[in-house]
C-alpha cells in the first residue's frame, strides 16, 4: 500500500502521512489517556 | 514550497481547520467544564488538564466515528446503488464491482499502476478494497476510545453523585452511550444524503463537488 507516483516523489506523500500522523495520534493519545485515567 | 502548497493545497487547507478548530474546540470545552466544577464546587481544570481527560477525548471521537463511518457507508454503498443525475453516483451502467478491464486490474494495469494492482490473489483483493478497510478500521477504533472515554466520564459522574460506577460492557448497553452515538450518525447521513440528491440540480462552477453548470439534470456522476 505504499503511496508514490503521484507527484514530485516527497510532497504528496508526505500530506499523506502527515494525515495518518494526525489520526492515528489521536487515536493512540486517547487510547492511553483513558485506559491510565482513574 | 509555493509549488508543494500549491500540489496539496486541499489537504493542507483541511489540515489547517482541523488544527485550528480543535485547539478552538479545547479552550471553550475547558471553559465549560470549569463552568460546571464551578458550579459544583470542585477544582476548575488547568488547559492540558483537560485536554489529556477521557471527557476530551470521548468528545473528540464522538465526532471522529460518525465522519469515518459516513465515508466507510459512502464508499460502499456507491459501488451497487446509484442516484440518477447525482454528481456522487457513479452512471446507472456501472453498478457493482465493474470488469477488470474497467478497473484497469492484472493484464489491465498500465505501467505506472499501483504493483498491488498488478499482482493476482490476496494482495490485489486487499489492495482493490484498501480505501474501505482503512475508513472501516478507523470507524472501529475511534468509536472504541469514545465509548472508553464517554464510559469514564459517565462513572466519574456517577460517583459524584454517590452511584455505583458500571463496567464497559454495561456502559455500550445505556442510552447515555447511544444517544451520543446516534446524535453525530443522523447528521452525517442527512449531510451524505443531501449531496446525492442536491447534486442533481444544484451546481458550484469551477467545483469537484459538482456537475459542470451546463450538464443536464439527468447526467449521472461527472464532476467538472
Amino acid at each position: 500500500l505504499r503511496p508514490g507516483g503521484a507527484g514530485d516523489g516527497g510532497g504528496v506523500r508526505a500530506v499523506y502521512g502527515l494525515y495518518w500522523l494526525m489520526i492515528v495520534g489521536g487515536l493512540a493519545l486517547y487510547l492511553v489517556v483513558t485506559l491510565s485515567a482513574e | 514550497v509555493r509549488r508543494f502548497l500549491f500540489e496539496n493545497g486541499l489537504s493542507l487547507f483541511f489540515a489547517g481547520l482541523f488544527v485550528a478548530t480543535v485547539v478552538g474546540q479545547s479552550f471553550a470545552g475547558q471553559h465549560a467544564y470549569n463552568a460546571q466544577q464551578h458550579k459544583h464546587g470542585g477544582e476548575p481544570a488547568s488547559w492540558l488538564d483537560y485536554v489529556l481527560s477521557p471527557a476530551f477525548g470521548g468528545d473528540l471521537m464522538e465526532n471522529w466515528q460518525s465522519e469515518f463511518l459516513q465515508f466507510t457507508l459512502f464508499i460502499l454503498a456507491t459501488v451497487w446503488l446509484v442516484q440518477k443525475g447525482s454528481n456522487e453516483s457513479k452512471p446507472l451502467d456501472s453498478v457493482g464491482l465493474e470488469s477488470k478491464q474497467q478497473q484497469k486490474l492484472e493484464g489491465y494495469a498500465p505501467d505506472d499502476a499501483p504493483r498491488w494492482a498488478k499482482a493476482r490473489g490476496a494482495r490485489r483483493v486487499l489492495y482493490e478494497n484498501s480505501l474501505l478497510l482503512v475508513m472501516t478500521a478507523l470507524f472501529f477504533a475511534s468509536w472504541a476510545v469514545q465509548s472508553l472515554g464517554n464510559w469514564r466520564e459517565f462513572n466519574a459522574e456517577q460517583r459524584e453523585h454517590g452511584e455505583t460506577a458500571v463496567s464497559w460492557g454495561r456502559y455500550l448497553l445505556d442510552p447515555d452511550f447511544w444517544t451520543r452515538t446516534l446524535q453525530n450518525w443522523q447528521s452525517e447521513f442527512l449531510a451524505v444524503g443531501t449531496m446525492a440528491v442536491f447534486t442533481i440540480y444544484l451546481r458550484q462552477r469551477g467545483s469537484a463537488e459538482s456537475k459542470p453548470v451546463g450538464a443536464p439534470h439527468h447526467e449521472t456522476g461527472s464532476s467538472g
